[in-house]
């Protein structure tokens, strides 16, 4: 629980007794969350609990029933933060008829403007990011007729052409195909040399290994300062998830080199 | 044929098959791909109230029906986001919220509703050159609109919540584009008519859609497969002397069969070029 270790970082991200909910229904209430510079946050929580809802306080879509959130960039405060956002891959109409370039260039829209148009450099700017996911070659396809992990990489590289100061990504290991998976935690893991992420899954054991801190949401926010947790530390949490190692040794995940990086 | 070019109201028509298959072609895409084709639905019979209450007071039907359906389609607009009721059931409740109105008062008014069928299903042999110049100024104002929000209508459509994340005001632009709805279902209604003016806003972009997957592309045919059956429905209309409307129609979705077979011939033919090949 203890954050003040963190003083050499800074900070990006307060949220301070937060509650939140629709039509009057609470779904959690004060939840307290610091994000600093280059944190690598698992948000963990059983179905239903509000993940994605804290998200969207988060982002600005949903306005929090009480509590206050402040965005912070370079050691100021701000009205909003430059954040990159991955969805999950199942909400959005498979049919509609946009092709790869142009939904990743949609995520360069906040920096061009009202009645203009997207110009060379932007464009310049798009190619790179998908060669870097490996999707130039798709970018003149339909976004309905590629892959589940095609999808994903094309909705990374939207969150990230505008090179965001914080990466929230929502679920990202559903819908992956497993040969992508590998490769997104190796991209998560350059890209958290230089920006924040904040990553929602349900399942713990499948991304503990890979961030750096856990927080677990149920009807509030347990915030776990380390990436190695055990079951029993869970159950005194309240967290109502099980821990599934994917690993030899039950009930323990542990970075697989721990110390070697960061 | 030639001799129907001497005939101011031939013109009209063709005037008005021409500036409906534009309004129509990029309005309709926009229908299609956001998926409110039921809510357009709703808004056009929701109209028929103001047809009512205008014949009721005296005035040109066509400025009740735009009054009625502005109306409905900013309270959908509105109310679904903000009431715990269901979108769908908000708009039937609408669209037959402003047919009952209608009926109503074409009731009450006294005398015989002459030509009462004119808007229920739409005759383009009869455009006055005041709907022409209404048809102009939307046309104007849809292809201005489209061209500056482009980036900003197809980021909203593909994917309304990511569009807010980035900044874009998503419930001045969502009242933008219901209001041009309404006004396209308005204006196109002395064409075909309430009850046939969702063909022309679907079928062309189906027929399409057939051929390409590119939203640009997609109201450019649109509007040529608009063209197509608005003035062969037009010039077939009036040498049958059958209704208009209903013909524009059923040459619409004849256009659209007839790409479907042809789409599926020539993919067949590439299938089997491809074996060959292999």
């Amino acid at each position: 629980m203890n954050q003040s270790i963190e003083k050499g970082k800074k900070k990006l991200l307060h949220l301070r007794s937060i509650s939140a909910g629709y039509n009057g229904k609470i779904v959690f209430k004060n939840i307290n969350l610091e994000i600093f510079d280059r944190d690598f946050l698992g948000l963990v929580g059983p179905n239903g609990s509000g993940k994605t809802t804290l998200l969207k306080v988060i982002l600005g879509l949903l306005p929090p029933l009480s509590g206050d959130i402040h965005y912070h960039f370079s050691g100021k405060e701000k009205k909003a933060l430059h954040i990159g956002y991955l969805p999950q891959v199942s909400m959005f109409d498979k049919k509609f008829p946009i092709i790869v370039q142009d939904v990743v260039m949609s995520g360069l829209i906040s920096e061009t403007g009202l009645f203009r148009f997207f110009t060379k450099k932007q464009t310049r700017q798009v190619h790179q990011i998908l060669h870097q996911m490996g999707i130039f070659q798709l970018r003149n396809q339909p976004i309905g007729e590629l892959s589940g992990g095609q999808m994903q990489r094309v909705f990374l590289a939207r969150a990230l052409v505008s090179s965001p100061e914080l990466l929230i990504l929502d679920e990202p290991n559903t819908f992956v195909d497993k040969s992508f998976e590998k490769n997104l935690y190796e991209i998560l893991r350059e890209l958290n040399q230089s920006i924040a992420i904040i990553m929602v899954s349900h399942d713990l054991g499948m991304i503990a290994s890979h961030v750096k801190s856990i927080a677990c949401l149920s009807d509030t926010l347990y915030y776990h300062d380390s990436n190695e947790i055990t079951q029993e530390l869970l159950d005194n949490y309240k967290c109502p998830i099980d821990l599934i190692t994917h690993g030899d040794i039950p009930h323990r995940v542990l970075k697989p080199h721990a110390g070697t990086h960061d | 044929m030639i001799e129907l070019f001497q005939y101011r109201f031939f013109i009209n028509a063709l005037m008005a098959a021409v500036l409906a298959s534009i309004s129509c072609g990029y309005i309709g895409t926009y229908i299609v791909t956001r998926r409110i084709v039921f809510v357009s639905g709703g808004i056009s019979h929701a109209s028929f109230g103001g047809v009512g209450i205008a014949y009721f007071l005296g005035m040109n039907p066509i400025i009740g029906a735009a009054i009625f359906s502005l109306f409905s389609a900013l309270s959908i607009e509105a109310l679904s986001k903000s009431l715990e009721l269901r979108k769908d059931a908000l708009v039937g409740m609408m669209w037959s919220f402003g047919m009952a109105v209608g009926v109503f008062f074409i009731f009450i008014t006294p005398g015989y509703a002459s030509n009462l069928m004119m808007y229920l299903f739409g005759n383009i042999l009869t455009v006055s050159g005041f709907d022409l110049y209404m048809m102009l100024v939307l046309a104007i104002i849809i292809i201005s609109t489209f061209a500056l929000l482009f980036k900003e209508i197809i980021t909203i459509s593909f994917d309304e919540e990511y569009a807010m994340t980035l900044g874009i005001h998503t419930v001045v632009i969502n009242f933008i584009m219901i209001s041009l709805v309404a006004l396209t279902i308005v204006v196109n209604i002395r064409i075909v008519g309430i009850i046939l003016v969702i063909a022309l806003l679907t079928i062309p972009q189906a027929t399409a859609n057939i051929f390409t997957k590119k939203y640009k592309q997609i109201i450019l045919l649109a509007i040529l497969f608009g063209l197509l059956s608005s003035l062969s429905g037009l010039i077939l209309s009036y040498q049958l002397n059958i209704p208009s409307g209903a013909t524009i129609i059923f040459l619409s979705i004849i256009i659209y069969l007839i790409s479907k077979i042809i789409s599926m011939g020539y993919r067949k033919i590439r299938q089997k070029k491809g074996l060959i090949q292999q």
